[in-house]
């Protein structure tokens, strides 16, 4: 069953579905109201109408998202999310709003960092208000399938923390290919079918042999693991991701917590705010580099891939900064930037080429 | 206490630089005017003493005030109340743009690893920090970094290089969007003046000075009144003739963009506004012979002013009004709240770039009717999503809705590496025989 086959199906079943652009938003919320969220990042439209309504310097995480909606593959859809990831989502959001004026849409802000007190407030002030609205369209929610909500994002964290964990510890011997495409079923799939996916790939890992011996541990950065070819490309090196710093992936994972549990806005907020430094959400350098050296550590990744989606300028800014710190800790580092959906190119093949090659050479002198 | 540098800032305000200013005027020879334009105004001399003399003072304040770098849309009266000589990074990146400066500077950013799809104000900015390149002889090294978010989130982007860069801190208003729709923003104003309140003491601490409420009062009023004033300049453009164009107001801009808050800054417009009423009142307008009046949206392409004033002069079309120049008078009646913290939320949170669409639409709208205008410019800037994505859509919304003959030149406000002149010539030669 493909990603439609799936979305249509589950509507059936008499969810609601609403379309959700990149990249943190309150998925527990909208689980707690049988919403299913459908997050749009690379659908492969085939025609490209969205030059009627945006310029070519415009990223292809937004260019496909319209173009989808253009075609009317977002028809079905009860509702659209946004949440304020940076200015083009933001002016997305104003567009779509005037093309389908007949689906409502949700809007979140995302406080920048620094984070003080004020911040919380303000986002716990959004998440009273969507609720609100939310209950005010499709019916209240009951305070324990809020919590039931929450507990199952719960669930399925702490089962993508220890994917990741396996996956350092050379265990998780899947291809990076296989890897992306379970964990990348988090974006349209329920809570269940999810953790299932996550449960099914941990076992799978299980029954294959070890993967650590004659593979290159590499750490990734950027917003996500497209074009897909990259990835068979990886593979065929012998390139194996063990840890992400991707916008749609890692940087969607909270830290665990310990200790008393409070209400379920209570968990959510907290979550929130203890997600990884990301570029979208006003991070400074200092706790980006922070945050990958320590990431470096346990992964035991030997270099970091910057993989840059055209056109992205939250993560542009930083990589400059983040190129030259991590060189100074004396961590290999290699920049290529893509465009969804249009295969690898082969300048880009014959850089990770010569870079695989080059990390090999000089991991070999070091041994 | 006695200071060197502090004597030394003094006497050059008060003594070198008048006197060297008066000499300058008197020798300045008078440039050659375009018949197709009418008559230079008075008040551009002032303005351009005025400005020197900022950048001039800018480069011996440091050790004398604390020196902040601040983005145009950040409420900078809680600077002022603490003494602050404010510097405007943008204002710095239009300048070098006008200077055809600023292609140099991006391209010594983008050698230090920055791409060329970043804004070109950040890159401007940036290239002057690796290089020391800038057309205004030295800027002075801040203190602080004040910035917010209100009109991009790139200048976040581009301002926690500059910390990190620098190494020093970085305050950020953080003033959330208001998307198409949603009427009071209650939480987000609450949100906005907490900061505003909880910032105060960290720029005490940076500034060392003590913060002032009656000078905070009296800071808030004189930017109001600036911004009115601003706003009744924009308005003698709704004459027929319009007494001067919006290609001239792109430059009169300077002072509420970096000056706000500051008595000259009042008094500036004090004085063009009358200049502009005599000449609303002896008919004398901004181009010969106005026979089209258009509007332009988006930030000046600031190495082809010039050009384009001439262009368009030439075919008897006068630019009367701009969505950026109108945005420094479109708010600033909310200083006048009783909590001054809430006030500035409210002023600076709803500028027109912090909001959706729509909006933009509807005060365009308002605009083409207020201002007669019979045709619309759009800038797609490629610095500038937040400006820029979109404007095809409002190109068809406007075009329909009030029946105005539209364009879209796709260009960059300073990197002239992005603007083809072959096409953007082609596309306004179809516009102007429409
Ligand atoms: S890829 Fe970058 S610019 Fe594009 S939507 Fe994502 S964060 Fe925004
Ligand atoms: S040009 Fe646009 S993107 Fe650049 S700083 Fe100004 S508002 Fe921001």
């Amino acid at each position: 069953m493909n990603r439609s086959q799936y979305l249509r199906a589950r509507k059936l079943e008499g969810r609601k579905v609403f379309g959700v652009f990149p990249a943190q938003y309150p998925k527990e919320l909208l689980w707690a109201f049988d919403i299913l969220p459908v997050e749009i990042w690379d659908p492969k439209p085939a025609a490209c109408e969205a030059g009627r309504y945006i310029q070519p310097f415009v990223c292809s995480v937004v260019r496909a998202g319209l173009e989808l909606i253009l075609q009317g593959k977002a028809d079905f859809l009860d509702g659209f999310f946004f949440p304020h990831t940076c200015d083009s989502i933001q002016n997305l959001m104003s567009i779509v709003q005037s093309i389908r004026p007949d689906i409502p849409c949700w809007f979140l802000y995302h406080p920048r960092a620094p984070h003080g007190l004020e911040a919380e407030s303000f986002y716990a002030a959004q998440l009273e208000g969507i609720t609100r609205q939310l209950g005010e369209r499709f019916g209240t929610v009951s305070p324990e399938k809020y919590a039931d909500a929450v507990e199952a994002g719960r669930r399925i964290n702490s089962l993508l923390r220890e994917v990741y964990e396996r996956r350092a510890s050379g265990e998780l011997g899947v291809t990076n290919r296989e890897f992306y495409d379970t964990l990348r079923l988090g974006e349209f799939q329920t809570a269940d079918d999810y953790e299932g996916a996550l449960t099914g790939l941990l076992r799978r890992g299980e029954s294959l042999t070890a993967c650590g011996d004659g593979t290159l541990p590499i750490l990734v950065s950027g917003v996500l693991a497209n074009p897909p070819e990259l990835l068979d490309r990886m593979d065929e090196l012998g390139i194996r991701i063990v840890a992400d710093d991707f916008i749609n992936l890692g940087r969607r994972i909270p830290s665990p917590k310990e200790g008393s549990k409070g209400s379920p806005s209570v968990e959510m907020i907290s979550d929130y705010f203890s997600l990884p430094p990301c570029s979208t959400r006003g991070f400074g350098i200092e706790e980006r580099v922070l945050f990958l050296t320590r990431l470096l550590e346990r992964s035991r990744a030997e270099a970091v891939i910057f993989w840059t989606t055209k056109f992205c300028e939250p993560e542009l800014f930083d990589l400059p900064p983040l190129t030259k710190e991590l060189g100074k800790r004396g961590v290999r580092v290699l920049h290529i930037e893509t465009e969804l959906n249009e295969g690898v190119s082969a300048q880009v093949a014959t850089r990770l080429e010569a870079f695989v090659e080059t990390v090999n050479r000089e991991r070999g002198a070091e041994i | 206490m006695f200071s060197w540098k502090a004597l030394r800032f003094r006497s050059a305000k008060d003594v070198v630089l008048p006197l060297s200013l008066s000499l300058r005027g008197r020798r300045k020879k008078a440039k050659t005017h375009d018949d197709s334009l009418g008559p230079p105004l008075r008040c551009s001399r002032k303005l351009k003493e005025m400005m020197i003399r900022h950048y001039y003072l800018a480069r011996l304040a440091k050790g004398v005030k604390p020196v902040a770098w601040v983005t145009s849309g950040a409420p900078v009266e809680l600077l002022r109340a603490l003494d602050f000589y404010t510097v405007y990074p943008e204002n710095h990146g239009a300048l070098c743009g006008a200077g055809r400066a600023a292609q140099e500077l991006c391209a010594a950013a983008e050698r230090q690893g920055y791409s060329p799809d970043l804004c070109s104000y950040a890159r401007t900015d940036l290239g002057h920090a690796f290089s020391g390149g800038t057309p205004v002889g030295k800027l002075p090294e801040p203190d602080l970094l004040f910035c917010s978010n209100n009109i991009c989130q790139t200048v976040q982007y581009w301002f926690k290089q500059l910390a990190y860069h620098r190494g020093i801190p970085l305050v950020l208003f953080d003033a959330p969007f208001i998307p198409d729709g949603e009427s009071e923003p209650s939480a987000a104003v609450a949100y906005m003046a907490a900061q505003l309140r909880a910032c105060v003491p960290k720029l005490e601490r940076i500034s060392r000075r003590e913060f002032d409420e009656n000078r905070f009062s009296e800071v808030l009023r004189l930017s109001k009144e600036s911004s009115e004033s601003w706003g009744r300049v924009l308005s003698t453009l709704k004459a027929r003739p319009a007494p001067m164009t919006i290609f001239d107001a792109f430059v009169h801009l300077a002072p509420i963009v970096s000056l706000r808050g500051l008595p000259v800054c009042l008094d500036y417009y004090h004085t063009l506004l009358s200049e502009l009423e005599e000449r609303v009142g002896a008919g004398i307008g901004g181009i010969r012979e106005e026979r089209t009046r258009l509007m332009w949206d988006n930030i000046a392409v600031w190495f082809k002013l010039r050009d384009f004033s001439r262009l368009f002069a030439s075919h008897g079309c006068s630019f009367v009004c701009a969505t950026y120049t109108n945005a420094w008078a479109e708010t600033m009646h909310f200083l006048d709240a009783k909590d001054p913290f809430e006030a500035l939320a409210r002023a600076y949170g709803q500028v027109i770039l912090n909001r959706g669409l729509g909006y933009r639409a509807a005060l365009m709208e308002r605009m083409i009717g207020e201002y007669q205008v019979d045709g619309l410019v759009f800038h797609s800037d490629r610095s500038c999503k937040p400006y820029s994505i979109g404007q095809y859509q409002l190109q068809r919304t406007l075009a329909e809705r009030c029946g105005v003959k539209t364009v879209v030149i796709e260009a960059d406000m300073t990197d002239p590496r992005s603007y083809s002149e072959e096409q953007t010539s082609n596309r306004l030669q179809a516009f102007l025989e429409m």
